[in-house]
């Protein structure tokens, strides 16, 4: 459980660095669907950070990051389902956007949200076994669709500047997302040059049911921390 | 055989053939549509505006334009000049987003800023000033 305090944190900055800026007074439901879409984006972020590709001598063994991968990625297609779905449902004028005329804005956020859920569709194991010849092909392709998913949801962020409007906000989505694009890469690189210290210790067995917990308690981070700025707004 | 093989093993090159034809897509049909967009039903309270100066948004008093257009509305004027149209969306938000927010800002009573329902509405008890796309 190594990693709930930084991602608490990494989340609750994350927020704070692109919400209260600029008053805006906006219904229940709008702040709950942009929360739901910023925390989206966070975990999105998060799966950059967290693949689930093993290092060539792992320090943990099993499936926690594999399986946390897979859960924060579900996580992250649920946020985006009840970002889009509570926008829609309260301003079903938003509909209008989907066609070719719509605000740019609005189009890639509906293509990153497809493309989002594309994704884990195209990774589940019998998939993916159809579909690509080696696990390199996999990885190549899905990096790009993930790196497309998050091009296009900074750029729904910034173009319908709800929340992202300041430069330096703008700047700040801009630059997270570049280094995030480049973390996979590059975390593998520096962790790989990392001496590993075993300390004596055992390599623990059957790690999938941690990682499925902690994705439990940033659900529960989410919702909470959800609630504690609507209340706060209003 | 060969060629599910073939194909499987071009999935990254697919991938990103996929990608570029979707956002190019995208940007095309967004190009080709803008100036000739769908109607959205738009509310204006002009009696709501009454304490502003006329001409924040009535610049033509000012300095008269000299349009094609076949009807004298906000709208109408800015839909039907051809240089106009394409950037009649992000115009008309950032006049009537941008001042009702920068009311929001200094804390004074401001009208909607991004709730699409609160213009792009019917409604019965205010007269539709036109229909925006």
């Amino acid at each position: 459980m190594f990693l709930i305090l930084p991602l608490c944190a990494a989340y609750s900055v994350f927020l704070l660095c692109f919400w209260p800026c600029g008053i805006m007074h906006l219904s229940t439901a709008w702040e709950v669907s942009m929360l739901c879409g910023f925390s989206a984006l966070f975990f999105l972020l998060t799966l950059f950070a967290l693949t689930g590709r093993p290092l060539p001598e792992p320090f943990f063994d099993g499936r926690f990051f594999l399986t946390l991968h897979r859960w924060l990625a579900w996580l992250f297609v649920g946020l985006v389902a009840l970002h889009a779905g509570v926008v829609m449902w309260v301003d079903p004028q938003t509909l209008y956007d989907l066609w070719p005329s719509g605000a740019p804005g609005m189009q890639f956020g509906a293509a990153a949200a497809l493309l989002a859920v594309v994704t884990p569709c195209l990774a589940l194991q019998r998939v993916r076994r159809g579909l690509y010849a080696t696990a390199a092909m996999f990885r190549r392709s899905h990096a790009m669709l993930a790196m497309a998913v998050l091009g296009a949801s900074v750029f729904h962020v910034v173009a319908t500047r709800v929340h992202v409007a300041l430069w330096w906000q703008v700047w700040l989505c801009v630059g997270i997302a570049m280094v995030a694009c480049m973390l996979p890469v590059g975390e593998r690189w520096l962790l790989a040059r990392v001496p590993t210290r075993r300390d004596g210790r055992r390599r623990r067995l059957h790690t999938a049911y941690l990682a499925r917990g902690l994705v439990g308690v940033m659900l529960c981070v989410a919702a909470s921390e959800t609630v504690v700025f609507v209340l706060w707004r209003h | 055989m060969a060629a599910l093989g073939l194909r499987r093993a071009m999935a990254p090159v697919l991938t990103a053939i996929g990608l570029v034809a979707l956002f190019a897509l995208l940007v095309a049909g967004h190009r080709m549509t803008v100036a000739t967009g769908q109607d959205i039903p738009l509310v204006f309270h002009h009696r709501a505006h009454g304490g502003y100066n006329c001409v924040t948004c009535h610049h033509d008093f000012l300095k008269p334009v000299v349009t094609p257009a076949t009807h004298r509305t906000c709208i109408a004027c800015h839909r039907e000049t051809p240089q106009l149209a394409p950037i009649m969306r992000d115009q008309f938000h950032e006049l009537c987003e941008g001042c009702h927010l920068n009311l929001q800002q200094q804390g004074r009573q401001a009208g909607p800023v991004h709730e699409c329902r609160d213009c792009h509405a019917r409604r019965p008890d205010i007269p539709a000033h036109g229909r925006l796309f």
